[in-house]
């Protein structure tokens, strides 16, 4: 387990640092054009990484009884902030999009603490709860309406890629905590036209639909950020033109520092970059999965399992949209995206995970979570196998 | 159960996860190695840039180096319609600096193009303001613009541009290939914003700049040719007029003056008629200035002498049944005294001595109905018809300038030939062009075209033409104190619309050289329509004269007659 934690931890570095190097890389254009400073980016993301070590130590040291028990009132102070950021002389308005709330200088988004939020009560309350999950009202619908409650705010930002991720994610703790798959078809199917509903409510949301499906119809309008994505990617081949020596960061791809990240990666280390960026994740998250699978507590797997399906469907969705395999939604890469939040909650994500992998077995809970099992049958083995 | 149904569903989770990561990766690979080629091709067309640079247009100087055409930079306005934020305001601002019309530039700022000439080249004063402003998706770029300091200053031999600099008329355009230079050009990458990425530029072939063109021309006699010709053709009523002042020997044309003229920096704010370098372009017939030519070849040929007698019918000659005239009947001249009193008798009877054929080679071997090959644009040959189509008149038609259309170029070349012994050169306004290090790349060298009349002929035809610029001439209003004249006037009808003469409309001229008897120039003005006075000898002579004081005096040529005596 020593190593996996090692191994886990060196990736995050890598992945860290190297977005430190492609922040300074797709930011400097634009910083040196708006701020007179080609480094400014890069001075505030390396005073996130900072803060975000700290995240990181406390949540991998502190014992994870503190999270359970702060489980549900963490929640509640989400909650709270969430409807705080949707009240105009609080949130902050940027693009349309009411997502952040001020600290000093520094602006902080509810909704990348809700992801964490959510997972954090659905564990715990899954774990305790474990017996009534597979009745439909008192265990899923109740459940699902709580979590479901938090999507919604965070839809109202409107932050859409958030809001689906929250529920994608509480549809997967479900599933893993033993929920009756037919009892979650009726919600499958629900999603649907709610997904229509706020899609084709919104006419931005709408083109960008249109500009997925066929983004050459209109290259200089709605296909314009897809098509650069496309051609930074494209034209990096396999080798890249080159660390730093990107052209699409002139302002041909819109958010080159932020959500669309990864292509200038492709674009400048071609696709030996964006591949060795991909297999790091696979790694990350194989590791993750792991420590999981492994950890002795059901409150743990589920914490776990939540955190690193957290991560794998940032990340897909983040290269999915790059590459052109979903609608265009701001989603930041883990680690590597300039901004914020979204690298502290990260990095107290890993820390979680950390201390996740080094939790010692609790007889009791074993003995409750395992208890149809034969005595003679050790659950350890059964897990290792 | 539920806990190894867990572990179960969350491996089935992961397995998802990593299938939805190895799709990804091969999309990467179908993006970034299969569509390499062709997004390569995608991000080279919008990234690279291929620039003109224009070159800067060579100058124009007169012979002692004064700017008559030079190239200043001056800023142009463009925008970006994509760019531009207040459509409304933008028009508003950009209306009133530039004084064009709302709609034009509303119309302009909404076409689907990245970018859209608002005004070119634009006064300093509205490009500074326009900078000032900073109005989003309005741009300045650095054009060079043509600038003739001058003003109406030999506005005919120099000509004009168009806004991109290519040469429309005059010397602008004959030397348009040498005065434009080579475009070089850079080849770039550019931001979105359509700004080059300077440390990205590919390559650089930087312009060649245009040669340097220094005419014959003297500013300061070609101001005194204008000033002159301007007076005199509004003080006689005339509508237009010619001034050439040419070094006989050499060809070299010092001034050459037109009205009516215009202002070379606004082309196009005369008439065409205006722009006509008529000096080239216009022919006329001389009337009597062309009896010297036609006398010297007789004098040439020794057919007649200086003091030979003609009778001249007292005035009235009859002759295949018309009659001409004298204006002052006479028995008996001499050929000087012909020449001295311009008697179209005494010159229609030289003219019948010496038969059309010999007449019409001596005519030719003047340049007559010949380019005189100046490198002008427009220049015309004149009209003279062989000798086979003449009609019984025409052998007295001829001598005293008749039926025979000459330019006033083609004429003052002529009388060089008199002025310098006898031989004809082509004249030139190119003294030499120098490129853009000051190098000269060519020179002009006088260029004879042909002996026209034997030196004796030469110095006899002088002497004649002294008298008229004596006190018993028909030029005594060109009389220069301290100085020798030689010169002939001219007052030639002109051809009625309805066919025949008309009487009232004349050309009068007057061409003389000086010192007579080694000539440092010819001068030669002409009057188009002058009215109500028409002589040659009272409208053309004194604007001979005043040009020629004060090319005197500006040239610092001493007298070559001791006025004491």
């Amino acid at each position: 387990m020593e190593k996996t934690r090692t191994l886990l931890f060196i990736i995050t570095m890598i992945l860290v640092g190297f977005g430190l190097v492609m922040i300074y890389s797709t930011s400097a254009v634009l910083a040196e054009r708006n701020y007179l400073d080609s480094a400014y980016f890069l001075k505030r993301q390396i005073l996130w990484v900072i803060i975000g070590m700290i995240a990181f130590f406390l949540c991998s040291v502190i014992k994870l009884d503190f999270f359970r028990i702060m489980a549900r009132p963490f929640f509640l102070f989400t909650v709270v902030l969430l409807v705080l950021v949707l009240i105009p002389q609080i949130g902050r308005e940027v693009g349309g999009a009411r997502r952040w709330l001020r600290i000093g200088s520094l602006g902080f988004q509810p909704s990348e603490m809700a992801k964490y939020a959510v997972i954090l009560y659905l564990a715990d309350r899954l774990n305790r709860k474990h017996s009534q999950i597979k009745k439909f009202w008192q265990g899923l619908v109740l459940t699902l309406v709580t979590v479901g409650s938090v999507s919604i705010l965070v839809i109202l930002q409107p932050d859409l890629g958030n809001s689906v991720i929250i529920a994608l994610i509480s549809v997967v703790l479900l599933f893993i905590a033993g929920a009756k798959i037919l009892h979650l078809v009726p919600f499958f199917l629900a999603s649907f036209p709610v997904l229509y509903f706020f899609v084709f409510r919104s006419a931005y949301r709408r083109r960008r639909i249109m500009a997925f499906l066929d983004p050459w119809k209109d290259p200089s309008g709605t296909g314009f950020q897809i098509i650069q994505s496309f051609i930074a990617l494209g034209s990096g081949g396999l080798t890249g033109t080159g660390l730093g020596a990107s052209r699409q960061k002139y302002f041909y791809l819109p958010e080159a520092h932020t959500d669309f990240i990864f292509s200038i990666i492709g674009e400048e280390v071609g696709l030996i970059g964006t591949g060795a960026i991909v297999l790091l994740f696979v790694i990350f998250i194989i590791l993750g999965f792991r420590i999981a699978l492994k950890t002795p507590d059901f409150f743990y797997h589920l914490l776990g399992m939540g955190i690193v399906c957290l991560f794998a469907g940032q990340v897909i969705i983040n290269i999915a949209v790059a590459t052109g395999c979903l609608p265009t939604k701001g989603t930041p890469l883990p680690f590597i995206s300039f901004g914020g939040s979204n690298l502290v909650f990260s990095l107290s994500g890993v820390g979680l995970l950390m201390n996740i992998s080094g939790a010692k077995p609790k007889k009791k809970k074993r003995e409750v979570l395992f208890k149809n099992k034969t005595v003679e049958q050790t659950p350890r083995r059964i897990l290792r196998t | 159960m539920s806990g190894v149904g867990g572990r179960l569903r969350s491996i089935f989770i992961a397995l998802i996860t990593i299938s939805a990561f190895s799709f990804l990766m091969w999309r990467l690979y179908w993006l970034q190695v299969e569509k390499h080629d062709f997004f390569l091709g995608k991000a080279k067309k919008q990234h690279h840039i291929s620039q003109k640079v224009f070159p800067h247009r060579g100058k124009i100087l007169d012979r002692n180096g004064r700017d008559l055409a030079i190239s200043v930079p001056v800023q142009s306005i463009y925008g970006v319609p994509g760019e531009v934020d207040d459509i409304d305001e933008t028009v508003q601002v950009l209306s009133e600096l530039l004084n064009l019309k709302p709609q034009r530039i509303r119309e302009r700022l909404l076409r689907k193009k990245h970018f859209v000439w608002i005004k070119r080249k634009v006064s300093e004063a509205a490009s500074n303001k326009i900078k000032e402003l900073k109005l989003s998706g309005i741009h300045l770029l650095e054009e060079i613009k043509r600038e003739y300091p001058g003003g109406e200053l030999l506005c005919h031999l120099l000509g004009f541009v168009n806004i991109d600099n290519e040469g429309l008329e005059g010397l602008e355009l004959t030397f348009n290939k040498q005065l434009r230079g080579k475009p070089g050009w850079r080849k770039s990458e550019r931001d979105a914003t359509g700004r080059e990425i300077p440390f990205l530029r590919i390559e650089d072939v930087p312009a060649n700049d245009g040669s340097d063109i220094v005419l014959t021309i003297d500013m300061a006699i070609q101001t005194i040719a204008e000033t002159e010709l301007n007076e005199a053709v509004i003080s006689r009523n005339a509508i237009g007029g010619s001034v050439i002042v040419l070094d006989p020997g050499s060809g070299e044309v010092l001034a050459m003056a037109n009205m009516p003229k215009y202002n070379t920096n606004k082309p196009t704010s005369v008439p065409q008629s205006h722009r006509r370098n008529r000096a080239v372009t216009d022919m006329f017939e001389p009337g009597s200035t062309f009896k010297p030519i036609s006398i010297s070849i007789a004098l040439n040929e020794n057919i007649i002498n200086l003091n030979d007698r003609f009778y001249c019918e007292n005035g009235a000659f009859r002759y295949a049944g018309h009659t001409l005239h004298d204006s002052h009947s006479n028995k008996v001249l001499t050929v000087k005294e012909i020449i001295e009193q311009s008697s179209n008798i005494g010159a229609a009877k030289i003219g019948l001595k010496m038969g059309r054929e010999r007449f019409f080679a001596g005519i030719k071997g003047f340049g007559c109905g010949e380019k005189t090959g100046i490198q002008l644009p427009g220049e015309i040959r004149g009209v003279i018809r062989e000798p086979s189509k003449w009609s019984k008149l025409s052998i007295i038609c001829l001598p005293m300038g008749q039926e025979i259309s000459v330019t006033a170029l083609q004429l003052i070349c002529a009388y060089g030939a008199l002025a310098n012994g006898g031989i004809l050169y082509k004249p030139y306004v190119i003294d030499k062009i120098r490129g853009d290090k000051g190098n000269v790349i060519w020179e002009a060298h006088p260029q004879r075209v042909r002996r026209v009349i034997s030196e004796n002929a030469s110095s006899e035809i002088t002497k004649a033409m002294k008298g008229v610029v004596s006190l018993h001439g028909t030029a005594s209003r060109a009389i220069i104190t301290g100085y020798s004249v030689a010169g002939k006037t001219g007052t030639a009808q002109k051809v009625a619309i309805e066919g025949g003469y008309s009487h009232e409309l004349y050309v009068s001229s007057f061409i003389g050289y000086f010192p007579a008897d080694n000539p440092r120039l010819v001068i030669a003005v002409v009057l188009d329509e002058p009215k109500p006075d028409y002589y040659g000898g009272v409208v053309a002579a004194p604007v001979f004269k005043s040009i020629a004081k004060k090319i005197l005096h500006y040239l610092e040529i001493p007298p070559d007659i001791d006025v004491s005596e």
